[in-house]
Formats: structure tokens, sequence, C-alpha cells
């Protein structure tokens, strides 16, 4: 009769066991997973992985200009056509035993050949041709590294077996001249011609300018207000908390938090050494003054150093609302200390529409030998109901983009000079000419006000007039200004 | 002689931007077309430096032969003969008026489907009653586009030979490496 009463002795010394063993392996991923920095349900549970962009989906061109047989422009939308993949394609495929020659020819060549119906793949910003055509997959060719940077490529059916290419920072045009006619470039061409398009004429034309800038005669878009939320709207959240904790990590226990009568949270390292201020209005600003340890960066490994650093802090896209687009708007050569590095400018893009940050940008990060010293991050959620609703009513015409420029041309001058344009003593006629001469870019986009607490918060439709560093937002509809940006100051 | 002056007058007034005018106003000018314009679609772009009213036209200026309406031949212009043609000018488009109401703004507009031959702008400057109180005119020479490759290879003529520039490359490559 013993032995039963012995056996549950046994199975009582076995639970015991089994349960001090399960309390030290939860504790353990409760208080310390040595991998991850901490216990997250996420972790057991599984969550999607933060989809982080290529460089080649942020790096577009900033406009592509077609010119067309018969005379006139339009301009492609990234993505119309395929005519990035088109070109990338076209590149990826020469042979470079059929490269005859790259050489440099004059200005006035480049204009008179691109009068032809053409093609420009046209950046705002330089690339490294030679980090381009390695991380692009492209053959070396000989002559090519004479370019150094560049910031258009083009195709012209005028000479159908060359390629152009324009350095902003050489001010130098070269031609590349192969052994065939790049055919798939005409077909191109003659596919977009046979499409409909609208109708576009530069600035010069129609005032009576220099100016080589392309605006639209006329359009009309189903553009409306779109309300929107800003990423962090409240600063108490845990997941604001997340944030914060993943610029400093395991020394999150020594960073003081100080919250600021205007609402803003700053947390704070060492004596400043890494600062994360967050915004009442939701504007995230991160700087880190240790010294950088790494060696100098091309511009590609700092803009992947910069994509890395935002999927880890923040990510991609919000935790809510419609997913946005993330592309490359502006790159800026920085120096800090005699150590090189590279300012780049994210802008995200609603559908097909860029979206524009008064006195902001969407992601700016500052990249300096490996490290980056700067980040800013002024996201918004936009809820896809929101965004459907806005965008399904009927067609309206936007206010004529020339005659918006021509209402406002003081205005315009107005804020450049402020940024230190000097126009002079000019006025009248003389200084719309001057004003409408230093435009390089005209488009449509939503605008975001600058935050002022407003309980309600909608994107503005816009036009955006570029100029110099500074962005200028004006109605898209009544040509009122609403806004600017001085990018040189982000 | 005479003859060949009076022609080159003509041809001097049409080409070199002929904007004349019965009593122009000075706040409306003609920006686009220049004198002339190749391609298939034509520009029209009007300036207007005070609040006015203004109604534009665009004629085609045809010469009559026997009984029809023939577009004049571009190349020909330059050799003065038109003078000895009578010209019919036919509407392109119906005459569209603009109100302007700012001290800068312009009037545009895109003509496609044009076919070359010789096209005449006219701006006339309406008061309240619509009575034209000023006009100005201007003509403009729509050419045919150049055949592409033949037109774009001469742009480099003068460039050096492709094989030059390759081998000129390659040396600079090998050096470079």
């Amino acid at each position: 009769m013993g032995k039963p009463k012995q056996h549950i002795e046994v199975f009582k010394t076995i639970l015991l066991v089994v349960l001090f063993l399960t309390t030290i392996l939860l504790l353990y991923f409760f208080w310390s997973n040595p991998v991850t920095g901490g216990f997250r349900l996420a972790d057991i549970i599984g969550e999607e992985p933060e989809e982080i962009p290529t460089y080649e989906e942020v790096i577009q061109p900033g406009k592509i200009i077609v010119h067309f047989e018969g005379g006139g422009y339009t301009v492609l939308e990234n993505g119309d056509f395929d005519a990035w993949d088109k070109c990338l394609q076209l590149l990826r495929g020469l042979n470079r035993q059929k490269v005859q020659a790259v050489e440099e020819i004059t200005n006035a060549q480049f204009d008179q050949i691109m009068d032809f119906q053409s093609i420009l793949y046209q950046f705002h910003y330089d690339l490294p041709m030679d980090n381009f055509i390695k991380l692009y997959g492209i053959p070396e060719i000989a002559g090519l590294d004479q370019i150094g940077d560049f910031s258009i490529i083009g195709f012209s059916s005028g000479s159908p077996e060359s390629l152009f290419l324009h350095s902003n920072s050489k001010n130098k045009y070269y031609r590349m001249v192969y052994g065939s006619s790049h055919t798939s470039m005409e077909e191109l061409l003659s596919t977009i011609e046979a499409s409909t398009n609208i109708n576009y004429h530069r600035i010069g034309t129609l005032v009576g300018t220099e100016n080589k800038t392309l605006v639209p005669l006329s359009l009309n878009v189903q553009l409306e207000e779109i309300p929107y939320f800003p990423e962090f709207a409240d600063l108490h959240t845990p997941e604001v908390k997340d944030f914060a904790k993943t610029f400093f990590g395991e020394s999150f226990d020594f960073v003081r938090k100080i919250e600021e009568s205007k609402g803003s949270h700053i947390y704070m390292y060492g004596y400043g050494d890494k600062v994360l201020t967050i915004s009442a209005g939701g504007k995230a600003e991160y700087k880190n003054k240790e010294t950088p340890q790494g060696g100098q960066q091309n511009y590609f490994e700092a803009l992947d150093t910069a994509i890395q650093f935002v999927a880890a802090h923040g990510g991609w896209q919000t935790s809510e609302g419609m997913e946005m687009k993330p592309f490359v708007r502006h790159v800026q050569s920085i120096e800090d200390n005699k150590r090189k590095g590279y300012r780049i400018v994210f802008g995200m893009a609603l559908s097909d529409e860029e979206l524009y940050l008064e006195g902001s940008s969407s992601i700016v990060v500052d990249v300096i030998h490996g490290q980056v010293t700067q980040y800013l991050r002024d996201m918004v959620q936009v809820e896809r109901e929101d965004y459907t609703e806005s965008t399904s009513g009927p067609e309206q015409q936007t206010f004529s983009t020339i005659n918006m420029i021509a209402q406002n041309y003081q205005y315009i001058a107005s804020i450049l000079r402020e940024e230190g344009h000097d126009f002079g003593d000019l006025q009248g006629d003389e200084l719309f000419n001057a004003v409408a001469d230093l435009i390089y870019s005209v488009d449509t986009g939503y605008m975001k006000p600058e935050y002022e607490g407003q309980e309600s918060n909608t994107l503005i439709p816009a036009w955006v007039v570029k100029a110099n560093s500074v962005m200028i937002y004006f109605d898209l509809y009544t040509a009122e200004p609403i806004g600017y940006t001085n990018m040189s100051k982000l | 002689m005479k003859k060949t002056a009076m022609a080159l007058v003509l041809v001097i007034v049409m080409l070199c931007s002929t904007a004349f005018a019965a009593a122009s106003d000075p706040d409306v000018a003609i920006v686009s077309p220049k004198e002339t314009v190749s391609g298939n679609n034509l520009l029209v772009s009007v300036k207007l430096t005070a609040p006015k009213t203004i109604k534009v036209y665009v004629y085609e200026e045809k010469e009559k032969v026997g009984d029809t309406l023939v577009s004049i031949d571009p190349s020909k212009i330059s050799e003065g003969n038109l003078s000895s043609k009578s010209l019919v000018s036919v509407s392109v488009i119906m005459p569209e008026t603009f109100e302007g109401t700012g001290n800068l703004q312009f009037y545009n507009k895109q003509i496609d489907d044009v076919t070359p031959g010789l096209y005449r702008i006219k701006v006339e400057v309406l008061d309240k009653d619509n009575t034209v109180t000023a006009t100005t005119t201007t003509r403009t020479v729509v050419m045919p586009k150049d055949s592409q490759a033949d037109a774009g290879n001469k742009i480099f003529q003068s460039q050096q030979s492709g094989v030059l520039q390759w081998v000129q490359n390659l040396i600079k490559s090998i050096f470079r490496n």
C-alpha cells in the first residue's frame, strides 16, 4: 500500500522541478532577451517584416520630359509607360564593344538635338556615374568615367544611335555613340506620342524669356483637401516610447526625458550627445554629436545607410493609414569638422501626388562617415477612405500655371529676397522676367501647412514652384500663396 | 530692282516679328508665336500688363488658285513672291474672348494639327461695350519639321570621328587604370 504514495511524492518532485525551470525560462524571456534587447510579444506571435525600399525604388528621375516629333512637350509621371525601367533596360543591355565614342558636346548641340523627338530623364541632383554603373549592373564603358556626376540622361530620334548625358556639377554635355540605333527608345517615344498627353510648354516661350522649364498649358485634376493625422499625435503612447528607445537601445534607462510646456518631449543621453525631440505636432528630430568612426562613404553607400537607419527608427511607413511611396527629393553635400557626407531629403508620394510639408520634409537624413548625425521625421497618416473620397469627385480645372506665376511674382521675389537672392532694383516687367527665369520646376502636389495645434488637419492641393532652394506653395485652384519651404534650412 | 527692294521690305516686315497694328495697345503684346515655328502645333501667348478684355483670332493666309484656296508653301515665302498673290484669311479657331483682371497676365492657347503655311494672329482690345479700341497683329510662318536623322547628324558633323574618339577614350581608360 506504500508504493502509490511513493509515486505521488516522485511526481510532486518532478512537477516542482518543471515549475521551477518554467519560472526561470519565463523570467529570462521577460527581463533579459539578449538578442533583441527586450521581450516583445510580436517575437512570439510573429509580425510582418519591415519593408525597406531599395535604392532603385527611391532613386527616380525628378522629371521625364518628352518632346514630340510635331513640336510640343509632355511630362510623364514616374511609372508612366515604364519609361525609366525601359531606360535602365537599355543601359544594362549595352554592349561595350559596340560603343564607338563618348565625347563632349556643346550646350547648343545638346539643345539642338533635343529639339527633335526626344526624351530626357532629369534628376534634381547629381548621381556619381561610376557607382551608378556598378550598382545598376551597367557594363563599364571606356570614356564614361570622364563624366563624373550626371543629372540627365537623354535620347533623341535626331541621333538614334546616341545617348546623351549632362553633368550639372561640371556643366558639361556628353554624347555616347553606339554601333546601332536604340530602337526601344524610338518605340517608347512613338507609343507616348500616340497616346493622349497633357500639353506642356516652356515658361520662356509663354512669357518671352529664356527659361526652358516646362509647365502645363491647362490641367484638370481630381484633387481635394484630405484630412490627415500626425504620426505621433499623442506623445504619451507606448508607440512613441518604443520609437524613442530605438535611438538609445540599452542606454535608454539613462536617458533624461524633458516635457516642455509647448508639449514637446525631449530625450537626452549624456551631455546632449544624442538628443531626440518630438514636437507636439508629431515632428521628430534626432541629433547625434558623437564623432563618426567610419570612413567616408560615396553617395550610394550614404543612401543605403540612410535607408537602413530610417527602417530601424520608425520605419518607412506609418503604423496606420495608407501606404506612401518614398523617393529621394534632394541631395546636398555636407561637411562637419572636415568630414564629408550627404544630406538626403526624402519625399513621400500619396499615390502619384507628392506630399510637401511647409518648412519641413517627410524624412531628412544627414550621413557623415557612415553615421547618421541628424534625422528629421515628419510623417503623416492618411486614411484610405479619406483619400478615396477626396479623389473621386469630378475633375476640376486648376488655376493657369503661368498666370499663377504672373499673379504672384512679387510674392515669389519677396521670398527669394528673404532667402538671400539679390534682384537689385528690378521692378515690374524686369522683375517678373527675372523671377520667371529662376523657376526650375512647377508641379502639383499636396501641401501640409505648418502645425499650429489645429484640431482637424488637412492636406491642401497645391501648385509647387521651385526656385533656387525654395519651394513655394500656391492653392491649386485660386493661386493664393499658402506657404513655402527652404530646402537649405531643413 | 524696285520690285526686288519691295519684296525684300515685305519679307523683312513679315519675318522679323511683324507685330503691326492700327492703334495697337501698349498693354497688349503677342509673345508667341515668333516669326517662324516648326512642327504641327501653334502656341498663342498674349501678355496683358493691365486689366483688359481681348478677343483673339487665328487665321491661315491662303492663296486663291482658281476657285480653291491653297496653303502657301513656307519655303517660297522668303522668295518674296507674296506681293503678286491675293491672300485670303481663313479662320483656324473660333475667336476667343479673354477678360484679364490683373496687372499682369497671359492668354494662352495651343492650336493642334496645323499644316505648314502662313498664319496671322489678331488680338482686338475691347471696351465695356465690346467696341474694338485697338488691334495687334502678327504673322508667323509654320515650317515642316526637318527629317530627323539627316538633320540630327548634321549637328555633330564638326565633332571628331567616332573611331578617333573611341581610341582616345580607350587610351584614357588604360592610363587611368
